[in-house]
């Protein structure tokens, strides 16, 4: 691709994810601001992606997008809806909340900034940045994964089949003869 | 690169049994929710992997998989142990005809795959490995406490493990990956080489990651502050799984807690000592004045094996060889000895869930009353049981290191407890029965019963049968 088109892409992604960031927060309905995060999540995937990070694009997708806020929205619907857009949209301790995101952009601005002097080491990262490319790709990660840690990905294995098992054991029936 | 060959297999060979019977037993539930088939089966299996971790030659350690697990004398131990343990609680599995029965194939596949973790835990060199197995373990004994849905005080149980073993492994996990932070590796020898040299005034971060990972660990052999859970799952699992979980969480929690302390912080030991040597103190103190006003028989031993892990880390605050084989000794006639009694506990049926099912029970049936006053002994710690032998190894280690007063305490504790036990034994022979004979129970029972109960006078009588043996890391 070219830069312009990598520069487009991201200035695109980038905004649509702090625009759909405030949507998440400021929508009445719950359930809307849980649309609004998933949109929040694919697109920073997009952002990984950009970054040469296809597998933290796929485990952002597979385990925020399809598991943790699918989660959220369980719980979401557990609510009562209407009772629930009728209240103000921010509790009284939002003024702390604004405080804790704003230190937080702060600090973000801060490392983007001042790399060098303010981390120390954190300097040195930038110059091994392309050598770091190759490790988070999925074919870095796969070789790993069979290779040197190949033991306890099958182990890993093992404990999904016991969780499957477990699951199936105690969402089973009650047996229906005495 | 280096990639999986057979050789790097033949290091797991008894867990690959384990394993493989897991896969037929799941292939097959359906055919064989209602015979016996799955019982045999697992015990076969068991017996198959104990022989096979057993006949392992050991011409000196051999690693697989990288230096993620191990062949030495050390996991051969707690293999066999733990193929013991599986054996001996599938044997209890087996039900008279008339009882209600969880999924039998469901039941035995995670009987067969929470071995397979302990299995793993004892024979890991690397905290990758060993996480993953203890959650493989415990991961199988949530779903073991809570198998019978329609029982509610079995979901409660199984809940309140959950709740607090998900907050144990975090815990574990936190210790883990701190001491990665500090010594940039998993790998046991790669972090006590790191350690090397380095005390705890260069990384005081160290002596947190130490203490989260000895809390983790506490956890699974159900040391005090870490006990709460014991209790509460004992008494609401079914009683084969209680007996199960007393006995096999409990040998690798301590496999795994051995092998830490001795290779991994092996220059640290000080700090491990001093941390277990709490934990210690705190389960034999607790354990044994708690278990007093029990009347629940699942509880009393709940709160008898809270006391006893805390027996069983005499060995290990020693931090040295002798220390860690000390344990192992312990652990190894702790299994019998408690599988027996919660054998007898089974083979009364509802009776012998009380205390009171007790009465007078030497009179209906002698020999029932015999083995059990036999496993009150071995608890107790009185000659010529396995109980005496096992204890006075761990409290000799104890002395020997210079804990002393713990020492003292351990000794002083026993006696409190010959209490308790012997509060079973006088209702057993002293008071008249109240209740109707129990019915007869299965062979299976009968036989678990006959192994424990033949371990447990070996044991005693040739107390030096295990220290060939029970070689430390």
């Amino acid at each position: 691709m070219p830069p312009q088109a990598v520069q487009a892409a991201f200035v695109y992604l980038a905004a649509v994810s702090v625009a759909s960031a405030l949507f998440a927060v400021t929508r009445r309905n719950p359930v809307h601001s849980m649309l609004w995060v998933l949109a929040l999540f694919l697109h920073v995937a997009g952002i990984f992606l950009l970054l040469g990070a296809e597998f933290l694009a796929a485990v952002q997708v597979l385990v925020y997008a399809g598991a943790i806020l699918i989660f959220y929205l369980f719980v979401v619907m557990l609510l009562d809806l209407p009772d629930e857009e009728a209240r103000p949209r921010f509790g009284k301790h939002w003024p702390f909340a604004a405080a804790v995101g704003l230190s937080f952009a702060a600090l973000a601005w801060f490392a983007w900034v001042a790399p060098t002097n303010a981390l120390g080491a954190g300097g040195a990262t930038d110059s091994q940045a392309p050598d770091d490319a190759a490790l988070g790709s999925v074919a870095a990660i796969g070789a790993e994964l069979f290779g040197r840690f190949a033991l306890p990905f099958e182990i890993a294995s093992l404990v999904l089949l016991a969780a499957i098992i477990g699951a199936v054991v105690l969402a089973r029936r009650r047996a229906t003869a005495p | 690169m280096n990639s999986a060959t057979l050789s790097d297999l033949s290091v797991l060979v008894p867990e690959l049994i384990l394993v493989g019977t897991v896969l037929v037993l799941l292939l097959l539930a359906r055919r064989i929710q209602t015979a016996p088939v799955a019982a045999v089966m697992s015990l076969i299996a068991a017996v198959a992997a104990g022989v096979t971790a057993g006949m392992a030659v050991v011409s000196g350690p051999q690693i697989g998989f990288g230096g993620m697990v191990t062949v030495d004398g050390y996991s051969r131990f707690f293999k066999v142990l733990i193929a013991a343990t599986l054996a001996l609680a599938v044997l209890l599995s087996v039900r008279r005809s008339n009882e209600e029965q969880a999924p039998r194939a469901e039941y035995h596949a995670l009987l067969l795959l929470a071995s397979t973790g302990m299995m793993l835990a004892g024979s890991a060199l690397d905290l990758l490995v060993l996480y993953l197995a203890l959650e493989l373990m415990t991961l199988c004994a949530y779903v073991l406490v809570g198998i019978h849905v329609e029982r509610p005080w079995a979901n409660e149980a199984a809940i309140k493990y959950f709740l607090l073993g998900s907050f144990a492994s975090a815990l574990l996990l936190y210790g883990m990956s701190l001491t990665y932070g500090v010594t940039g590796s998993t790998g046991f020898a790669d972090i006590a080489a790191a350690l090397f040299g380095r005390g705890l005034e260069t990384d005081p971060i160290l002596l947190v990651a130490i203490g989260l990972i000895a809390s983790g660990l506490a956890f699974k052999i159900a040391a005090v502050p870490f006990h709460a859970w014991a209790p509460d799952a004992y008494q609401g699992a079914s009683a084969p799984v209680a007996a199960f979980l007393a006995a096999g969480s409990k040998a690798a929690g301590l496999a795994a807690l051995g092998r830490i302390g001795v290779v991994a912080f092996e220059s640290e030991a000080h700090a491990m000592s001093a941390v277990l040597a709490g934990l210690a103190v705190l389960s034999i103190l607790l354990g044994s004045i708690v278990a007093l006003s029990q009347t629940d028989m699942k509880r009393l031993l709940a709160y008898s094996s809270i006391a006893h892990a805390g027996y069983a880390l005499l060995g290990l605050t020693a931090g040295t060889p002798d220390g860690a084989s000390a344990t192992m000794t312990y652990a190894f006639f702790y299994v019998f000895m408690t599988l027996g009694a919660f054998g007898v506990v089974i083979a009364l049926g509802e009776r012998g869930e009380s205390l009171d099912g007790y009465r007078g029970l030497a009179a209906q049936r002698p020999g029932m009353a015999l083995v059990m006053l036999l496993f009150l002994l071995a608890l107790t710690g009185i000659p010529p049981t396995a109980g005496f032998s096992a204890k006075f190894v761990v409290i000799l280690s104890a002395v020997r290191a210079g804990y002393v007063p713990l020492a003292v305490l351990a000794v002083v504790c026993s006696v409190v407890s010959a209490f308790i036990y012997m509060r079973v034994a006088v209702l057993m022979y002293m008071r008249e029965p109240r209740e109707a004979v129990p019915p007869a129970f299965p062979v299976a029972v009968s036989a678990a019963l006959v192994v424990a109960a033949l371990v447990t006078v070996i044991g005693g009588v040739l107390p030096g049968s295990l220290s060939s043996w029970a070689v430390s890391p």
